[in-house]
């Protein structure tokens, strides 16, 4: 180790934040990964398979890397936003108008959470094309449909803010879909729109679901997920390398064997 | 000690790598791009350019930023001094149209801002959306040319005058030695009293003439004492007529008690008092071109030019339209077209309504004199012709008839009339006046047949004058299927004439009216007399003209007009 980097990290400081060595051992860069909190959303060990583009074509991280973009861009308009009428549809315009980067924010948010929609859908494709959901990852799935109607949520729930009439009307035919739920349509309805008619009550609780409810169901549900994704051993790798007579019988009828992804005894534990 | 071996089939990733690292840095060029982008917009050239200009005038230069008229109070954000820049606070600059200062008007632009007399989008910053020439932008600006329409965003009730009494009020005016005093239109005013000469837009007190009479009994000496006194009511209602009559020649009155004595409300209503048999006008001068049809129309695409065209010929605009052309002057047309463009239904806070408008929100006022002349003009006008004496329109079947003629007049009792204004003919043109929403109110009605009894003969029973004998209906069905139905229709279903099967009409009619108005005929109309004959049919004798009403007492209700509207 050279004096330089020695000062930077032979301190206690520098010792204190990063417990362990550089990643010159199996050790260490178990270590590497495990004690950093981005980093260990990874499983201890990673293959190259694994993170081939073709793989998954990330599209998980894509849609996560879409909500970040979502956040950012939502919290700086909600400097800007009032919930109320008829000043939403008052700052929206100010936003397209006389904000700085005003349009660039609107727009950005909004071709995200397009982008987001349809990159979610995209994942699940994928995970269904690659049979990531079987077992003994069924329950994952079951998240993953969660995560996918919680996205569109959002994106609906987003639509009524500005108050304008494509707003107005799409709230209006979800809320009449709500509405002719068996039994529990008109209690549904209400709930959804704070009273019986679409108005400030509805544009509020449509914010407060889009600003911190459904967001923050949404962390806690990719958290879950990625955390499962992780206990299972990472991404899930289709079994490789057999003999093509093995490849074949597993392909056949009762596959009860672990897929080739699960994790190693020794290396899925906990970190 | 290494203890992996690392592999050197990489899986493509080394070129993911380099596409990632592209992406990135596109990415923060887009992010760089966005406020950059910012920085050059539509309205920071047209202050630069007024910067130079200025520069070369000698005028105060104006700090490069997006200014604007905010009145919260009135829910208005009006950015458009951004570049029409010498309506805000800079100075205005020969040399550019856009930098000329407003013309003067009443009110202050700075107090009211744009958006409340020209419509646009006051929030926006660039011209075609400003301008409101953006998809979903429902008010657009008022053409310029239309521009005094603007003042019926808030004057919307705007009194039309009587003619005849404000024309006398105007004659007493100067005979009382008002104009010593009070200055109206340029003249007189001398005596220092308060200005008239908008005093239909301020309103005038009622009490004018008590209040006056008060002064004149306290004062001690002087023009008080010596130059006011008693005023009979008369005079004092044709004065109060005529200064409530006084718009200083704004363009908008003028052009509204034109449209109110063409009779447009006969057929349209316009907040809502009116007839129902063409569309709703309250909001008209919002309508946007591209909500409009302009397969009929030639030139261009303007709600400006589809509405001339339209008063013009409103057949070829509109296919099926029961609009008549009312064969209108040049004039007669931009005077309609304006005050079309000013019925824009704004909703303007109660606090800054004018008082005719709080007066007809509140209290019920009508924003036109109550008097037969002038409902006459406001209803009627529009069938019925400007003088009454009836109208025949080429695209329309029904002659409209003459009702203020003396012919007809001298048959029709008062009790006719008022029945036929209560009740209309249902399933024709003619609405039920005194039981529709936005119809007259029981006074009005008795105004209207006061004034139409002004026209022609006096009310007169005519029982005193005709007895008839008993009619035989059977007897008179032949007769009527050869001399009434080629114009009444063989049920009396109203061909070119009037419907006498009409359930209203049978009403209101009595035996006698319809006996004398068989005899007598309808001059000036085709209705001939049937007790004098002519060269193409016989003479007809008072037991004839008594099975002839006998029948007609018996013709059965015609069917319900086909919607919307049918035949007159």
């Amino acid at each position: 180790m050279s004096a330089p980097g020695g000062l930077v990290t032979g301190n206690r400081v520098w010792r204190s934040i990063v417990r362990h060595g550089f990643p010159d051992s199996n050790r260490n860069r178990a270590l590497a990964v495990f004690s950093n909190l981005f980093l260990h959303i990874h499983p201890v060990k990673v293959r190259l398979r694994a993170i081939a583009f073709t793989r998954t074509y990330f599209l998980g991280g894509l849609a996560a890397a879409c909500f970040l973009i979502l956040t950012i861009t939502g919290i700086l308009l909600m400097l800007y936003y009032r919930p109320s009428v008829p000043e939403s549809y008052e700052d929206m315009k100010d936003l397209e108008f006389v904000v700085s980067s005003g349009v660039f924010l609107r727009n950005l948010h909004r071709w995200s959470a397009h982008a987001m929609v349809a990159i979610v859908f995209l994942h699940m494709v994928r995970v269904f094309f690659a049979g990531a959901y079987r077992p003994p990852r069924e329950f994952n799935w079951v998240i993953g449909v969660v995560l996918f109607v919680t996205t569109i949520l959002l994106s609906y729930t987003g639509y009524l803010l500005p108050w304008d009439q494509l707003a107005y009307w799409g709230v209006t035919v979800g809320a009449n879909m709500a509405g002719a739920t068996p039994w529990i349509g008109g209690d549904t309805r209400f709930l959804l729109l704070g009273g019986t008619e679409i108005g400030e009550p509805a544009l509020l609780r449509f914010y407060v679901l889009h600003c911190v409810i459904l967001p923050a169901a949404l962390v806690v549900g990719v958290a879950i997920h990625v955390w499962r994704v992780r206990k299972d051993g990472g991404i899930y790798l289709p079994p490789l390398d057999l003999p093509r007579e093995t490849a074949g019988r597993a392909g056949g009828k009762g596959r009860t064997d672990a897929p080739a992804g699960a994790p190693p005894a020794a290396g899925g534990g906990t970190p | 000690m290494r203890d992996i071996q690392v592999r050197q089939t990489d899986l493509g990733m080394t070129h993911l790598l380099r596409v990632f690292a592209v992406l990135a840095v596109v990415f923060v060029a887009v992010l760089a791009i966005a406020p950059v982008r910012s920085r050059f917009t539509e309205w920071r050239d047209v202050q630069e350019r007024y910067n130079e200009l200025a520069e070369g005038s000698g005028a105060a230069p104006v700090d490069v930023a997006i200014q604007q008229i905010w009145k919260p109070a009135l829910g208005i954000t009006d950015r458009c001094t951004t570049c029409h820049l010498a309506m805000g606070t800079a100075a205005p600059l020969p040399g550019d149209k856009l930098f000329a200062a407003h013309p003067d008007v009443h009110h202050d632009p700075a107090d009211l801002g744009c958006t409340v007399c020209h419509g646009g989008q006051g929030r926006a910053t660039k011209k075609a959306a400003a301008h409101g020439n953006v998809e979903f932008w429902d008010d657009p600006l008022v053409p310029r040319r239309f521009a005094a329409a603007g003042c019926g965003g808030c004057h919307t009730h705007l009194r039309v005058p009587s003619r005849t009494l404000s024309e006398r009020g105007a004659a007493l005016f100067a005979r009382y030695d008002c104009p010593t005093c009070h200055a109206v239109d340029g003249h007189g005013g001398r005596g220092g009293g308060p200005e008239l000469t908008l005093a239909g837009f301020s309103g005038v007190p009622e009490d004018w003439h008590e209040s006056h009479l008060r002064r004149h009994r306290l004062a001690e000496s002087g023009p008080w004492l010596e130059d006011y006194g008693e005023v009979p009511a008369g005079d004092v209602a044709a004065i109060t007529e005529y200064l409530r009559s006084r718009f200083g020649g704004a363009a908008l009155p003028e052009a509204k008690i034109a449209a109110h004595r063409l009779g447009c409300r006969g057929c349209h209503q316009i907040d809502g008092v009116g007839g129902d048999a063409g569309p709703e006008l309250t909001s008209i001068g919002r309508r946007l071109a591209a909500q409009l049809d302009f397969t009929g129309v030639r030139g261009e695409r303007t709600t400006a030019n589809w509405l001339s065209q339209h008063f013009r010929d409103p057949v070829r605009v509109v296919p099926g339209s029961q609009m008549p052309d009312l064969g209108l002057a040049d004039a007669q047309v931009e005077q309609l077209d304006l005050y079309m463009f000013s019925l824009r239904a704004l909703d303007v806070p109660a606090k800054f309504w004018p008082p005719d408008r709080v007066r007809a929100a509140r209290l019920g006022d009508r924003d036109f004199a109550t008097d037969g002349e002038t409902l006459f003009g406001v209803f009627c006008a529009g069938c019925h012709g400007v003088d009454g004496r009836g109208r025949q329109f080429g695209s329309l079947p029904v002659a409209f008839p003459g009702i203020a003629r003396p012919g007809f007049l001298a048959v029709a009792s008062d009790a006719f009339l008022v029945r036929t204004l209560e009740l209309g003919r249902p399933g024709r043109l003619m609405p039920a006046w005194g039981s529709k929403d936005g119809g007259l109110r029981p006074a009005e009605l008795d105004a209207l047949v006061t004034w139409l009894r002004g026209q022609g003969a006096e009310d007169h029973d005519l029982r005193a004058t005709w007895t008839l004998p008993p009619g035989s209906a059977q007897a008179g069905r032949a007769l009527f299927a050869e001399r009434c139905a080629p114009c009444h229709g063989a049920q009396g279903e109203g061909l070119h004439a009037p419907q006498l099967a009409n359930v209203a009409f049978r009403e209101a009619a009595t035996d006698e009216f319809l006996a004398a108005t068989i005899a007598q005929g309808r001059a000036g109309t085709q209705m001939p007399s049937f007790a004098a004959g002519s060269v193409s049919f016989a003479a007809l004798d008072s037991t004839a003209i008594a099975d002839l009403v006998a029948y007609v007492r018996t013709l059965p209700p015609p069917p319900p007009p086909p919607p919307p509207g049918g035949t007159p």
